[in-house]
């Protein structure tokens, strides 16, 4: 059954694309047609959540900063130093790639709300930095006057969706791989996959540095799209969205976290309904989706495994 | 600087420390029961502030009704939150993250309800305490700061006396230090820990409603104050009473006189540097809290 | 540490099998989800939608004027973005009421007017002005913000629909953007009024500024200082602050060791209004506060405390203490519609509405001759003041001083500068 379930799984990422592709043709009114570039782009760091998250287990409330690091690299050097948009949109990722991994030191001792409120600190730490350092961001000026990798509408799109299609395949493959495995192991019991022989530093350092690598090259794709930057987009309140679509989407699940970007970016404003109270129905689908993900899990299993799961007394030892 | 000018400024931020201690406490009361982080504390100090705009300003009720009405409130309200939607997930054994996620989505959650109830704009209400500054030896002196010193002091002496005296308080710190034993000592351990949420969230309210007058009320004000509190508390020590007071003031007064002496647009960088350092160092905090000290 | 490592591994025990069964369902859920995305996403797009990037030109058998308003409707800007909107509002209701108007050729137009929430934030201005853009409007209103501006303006540009926006910075007419306007005088006669009544109407001898981290804020401190030296003035103490600060003691008590007579305080309405208070609860209450149009705002006086507003003076087109007949009937007119007291924010955009009418009523709804009348207004008169476009693309030309008094704005100085 593994098999076939790859296989569908796979199936079902190709029909995502090709339906995808239609948008363009379909004569898609432009802003909606630039939400779901939005969303697309936003897939890219959810699905490096993904990984950080779903596969390693390392909660991070501070991925904008990430996002904003790669975004600002790109802008940077591409309008004040005049470099080939192609070569800023390969060493951007590297930049936040380089700072994600010092974000993983804290991680080899620190764990739970001790790390979370780490990476909190660390997003408003680089948003604060991008605020005051006028000189190379601009400050609250911002930055403008970005041009694209793609200057081609179609173009840029077809770009992006080739692109998520192969970051969600390389991050199938890597959940499968020797690496992926070893996230999971730390995921599950960090002191059993140490006696192992896990490498836990190692690997907990990877995934940051992969995670942030994602992050940096979706934040290098924002820029392109939005063609300006400001802090006020790299705030605490993103880092939080970006951990919404990741759970709504199933957090170890690449398709969902595909689908989640999409809908909570684009849904509304393409099926033109709930845009002001889309935060507040989301969150309350993560809680209800948190609260009852146990129930649904335990019917599940009880079908599978035939056996009434106990329930055990004083739950808070 | 001037003796009087270090005066006012250390007054200052012992005032905002003491908005940060309180939420601070509201942390280490549920994580000591529950072993639960709760990221939504500074939205649920906000709500609590325009539960009391709305009783004290937009229903004009006077004052202490509308003080209690609030408090209240927001009490019934973290009982129901426990009961209903975190006791069941402790209780099931769910993964810790996923709850943990929980109150960011929790957070989330608020904050847009907060907005969408009473609008984007900054709201507030008259100072019950007064508008007018005092002068005393060249330092002003704004009533509410000595008003905001003796409600926490009253309320951090109320918490001891209630948690050591009463059975009830006994009781909940049973359920937070051994659970089983209490559990089968005849303790009902639900209870226990939704009142644990319910001391919780009237803190909260109750911080929430004596920052308003000071602070203006917006709908992103529980992220604001809520990472200040996440540094007092980890700071002074999570889990210990006297790290959340001591944290909290700490980190009012640290800002303030960052700000002054070094420069004011990088306070908060200042903070969360602090804080990653103690995390690295020393995570405990200043008062590792011992077992016996727990709440 | 160690109790937490321990109940995180019993968390984590059916951690492998529960995933299983998550992503069963999630998966199914998911699909689900995703298709019925896709299939809205087809049918809004064939049956709503104009071509992406598509420009179209207006013919003549066009009966509407469609003008497309981006204000701030949520974010700390909200509070006078409802009365940005209003006063535009009640242009276009004017004008359709009374049967709309008379094109260049004899056709009844109306007005269709839409107003899209740019969040008071830069970036998702960007976001609004394309949504915006994507109702193809003959001309747009806004953003509030210079931000928001500075953010968006290429979208415009590119779309070619002239723009009216806002008072922001002066930046945002030096874009080398042809289509954008502004519903605000040149800065460089902005501030100078503000130092002028200082001057020579309180005798200040030692200001002091605060400004919050935003291009808006900055840039007015940076024409303000550019003033100081015709009067031999000097700042004494110059202090910043990041927009959402809560608490400006450090900064108002260094201000106050220097010893200044007055500050200037630039900012946006929350914080204005937050910093006039706390100068009062520091001992500061005798020290004259020079400020500008966000704290003009109803909603800054009420975050400062009345009391503590004595005296207060601001920079602004739009007193309502001014005596001017004309001032005052728009003052009334719209305190009455909207039952609430007007600030000197952007209800020039009444006037805008108009401005845009009779520009139409001349060419027709052709976008390229819009703005081109735009760019050669002269001497327009309005309700609220007399308009014409600099070759910036600035419209406005007078400026005032107002005083906060028992309640009430009154003037006290108002100039007319050339252009």
């Amino acid at each position: 059954m593994g098999k076939a379930f790859g296989f569908f799984k796979k199936n079902i990422l190709l029909i995502i694309v090709l339906l995808l592709a239609l948008v363009p043709v379909a004569g898609v009114p432009s802003y909606q047609f630039y939400i779901i570039e939005r969303g697309l782009q936003n897939a890219i760091i959810v699905l490096s959540l993904v990984i950080l998250l779903g596969y390693t287990g390392l909660l991070s409330l501070g991925h904008a900063g990430l996002l904003a690091v790669g975004a600002y690299t790109f802008g940077i050097l591409t309008v004040t130093y005049g470099i080939n948009p192609w070569i800023a949109l390969m060493v951007a990722p590297v930049v936040a790639a380089a700072l994600g991994a010092l974000l993983g030191i804290p991680s080899f001792k620190l764990s739970g709300p001790f790390l979370v409120v780490t990476t909190i600190a660390f997003g408003e730490i680089v948003r604060i930095l991008i605020l005051n350092w006028e000189k190379l961001t601009g400050g609250p000026y911002g930055l403008g006057g970005i041009k694209s990798v793609i200057p081609s509408a179609k173009g840029m799109y077809y770009f992006l969706l080739v692109l998520v299609f192969l970051v969600s395949v390389a991050t199938m493959r890597l959940s499968k791989s020797r690496i992926g495995l070893a996230f999971k192991a730390i995921k599950e019991d960090e002191v059993a996959a140490e006696v192992m022989g896990v490498n836990v530093r190692r690997y907990k350092l990877l995934a940051f540095t992969i995670s942030s690598f994602m992050a940096g090259l979706s934040g290098a794709l924002f820029a392109c799209l939005t063609n300006y930057l400001n802090p006020d987009s790299f705030t605490f309140a993103e880092s939080a969205t970006y951990l919404l679509m990741v759970v709504l989407g199933g957090m170890a699940n690449v398709v969902g976290a595909v689908a989640s970007a999409l809908g909570v970016t684009a849904l509304p404003e393409v099926l033109r309904f709930m845009v002001r109270s889309r935060m507040v129905v989301y969150s309350l689908v993560l809680l209800l989706v948190i609260r009852y993900s146990k129930s649904l899990n335990m019917k599940t299993l009880r079908k599978v495994l035939g056996k009434p799961e106990g329930s055990t007394l004083g739950g808070g030892e | 600087m001037s003796l009087v000018t270090f005066v006012q400024l250390i007054i200052q931020g012992l005032n905002m420390g003491l908005i940060y201690a309180l939420a601070a406490l509201g942390i280490s009361l549920i994580w000591n029961a529950t072993s639960l982080f709760n990221f939504s504390q500074g939205d649920l100090l906000t709500i609590g502030g325009y539960v009391m705009l709305t009783a004290f300003s937009y229903l004009a009720l006077p004052y202490p009704v509308a003080f209690l009405i609030t408090v209240v409130v927001m009490g019934v309200a973290g009982y129901m939150l426990s009961k209903g939607y975190f006791y069941p997930m402790f209780k099931q054994n769910f993964n810790p993250q996923i709850i943990l996620i929980g109150t960011v989505a929790l957070s989330i959650f608020v904050r847009n309800g907060i907005l969408l109830t009473w609008g984007p704009d900054a709201q507030t209400y008259a100072n019950p305490f007064g508008s007018k500054a005092v002068e005393i030896l060249g330092v002003n002196i704004m009533p509410h700061y000595i008003w905001n010193v003796v409600i926490v002091a009253v309320l951090v002496v109320a918490l001891q006396m209630f948690l050591r005296g009463t059975v009830i308080g006994i009781a909940m710190r049973a359920v937070a230090q051994k659970p089983v034993a209490a559990s089968l000592m005849g303790v009902k351990v639900e209870q226990m820990v939704s009142m644990t949420f319910l001391l919780s969230t009237g803190l909260a309210a109750i911080s929430g409603l004596l920052v308003a007058p000071i602070i203006p009320l917006i709908p992103e004000m529980g992220g604001l104050l809520a990472i200040k509190a996440f540094a007092a508390v980890l700071i002074g020590g999570l889990g210990s009473f006297a790290g959340a007071l001591v944290g909290g003031v700490i980190i009012g007064i640290a800002e303030v006189l960052f700000a002054t002496l070094v420069v004011s647009t990088y306070k908060d960088v200042f903070i969360f540097a602090v804080l990653i350092l103690f995390l690295l160092i020393r995570p405990g905090g200043i008062f590792k809290a011992d077992i016996s000290e727990k709440v | 540490m160690h109790e937490e490592l321990l109940s995180y591994k019993r968390g984590s025990e059916c951690l492998l099998n529960q995933k299983g069964g998550k992503r069963v369902l999630k998966k199914k859920s998911v699909v689900l989800l995703l298709l019925v995305t896709m299939i809205a996403m087809v049918l809004a797009g064939c049956s709503g939608g104009e071509k992406a990037g598509g420009d179209k030109q207006a013919g003549g058998d066009e009966q509407v004027l469609r003008i497309a308003h981006l204000a701030p409707l949520t974010g700390s800007a909200a509070s006078y973005g409802v009365q940005i909107v209003q006063a535009a509002k009640m242009a276009v209701e004017e004008i359709n009421e009374a049967g709309g108007f008379t094109g260049p050729n004899g056709e009844t137009i109306k007005i269709e007017y839409t107003e899209i929430d740019e969040t008071s934030n830069s970036a998702s201005a960007i976001d609004a002005a394309r949504k915006a853009v994507s109702l193809d409007p003959h001309a747009m209103l806004g953003p509030n913000r210079s931000g928001g501006v500075l953010a968006a303006h290429s979208v415009w540009q590119e779309a070619k629909i002239p723009t009216i926006t806002d008072g922001t910075s002066q930046d945002t007419t030096r874009q080398g953007n042809p289509y954008t306007f502004r519903m605000q005088i040149s800065s460089e006669y902005w501030m100078p009024i503000l130092v002028k009544t200082a001057v020579e109407k309180y005798d200040v001898k030692k200001p002091a500024v605060i400004y919050g981290l935003n291009d808006y804020s900055k840039a007015n401190w940076v024409a303000t200082e550019a003033t100081m030296p015709e009067y031999e003035l000097e700042p004494v103490s110059v202090q910043t602050y990041n927009d959402g600060d809560q608490d400006f003691s450090a900064q108002l008590i260094a201000i106050r060791d220097s010893g200044a007579d007055a500050i200037f305080v630039y900012g946006y309405t929350p914080e204005c209004g937050k910093i006039i208070r706390q100068r009062t609860e520091l001992g500061m209450g005798d020290v004259l506060v020079f400020t500008e149009r966000a704290s003009t705002d109803p909603a800054a006086v009420e975050l400062a405390g009345a009391e503590n507003f004595e005296e207060v003076v601001t920079s602004t087109t739009l007193s309502p203490g001014d005596p001017d007949p004309k001032v005052q009937a728009f003052v009334k007119k719209f305190e009455e519609k909207y039952n609430q007291t007007i600030s000197g924010t952007h209800v020039n955009h009444y006037d805008s509405v108009y401005i845009l009418k009779s520009i139409v009523e001349k060419v027709g709804l052709d976008r390229e001759k819009i703005r081109e009348e735009l760019a050669n207004l002269k001497d327009y008169e309005g309700a609220l003041a007399v308009y014409g476009s600099d070759e910036e693309g600035n419209l406005v030309h007078h400026m005032a001083t107002q005083v906060f008094r028992n309640g009430k704005w009154e003037l006290i100085m108002k100039e007319e500068y050339d252009y």
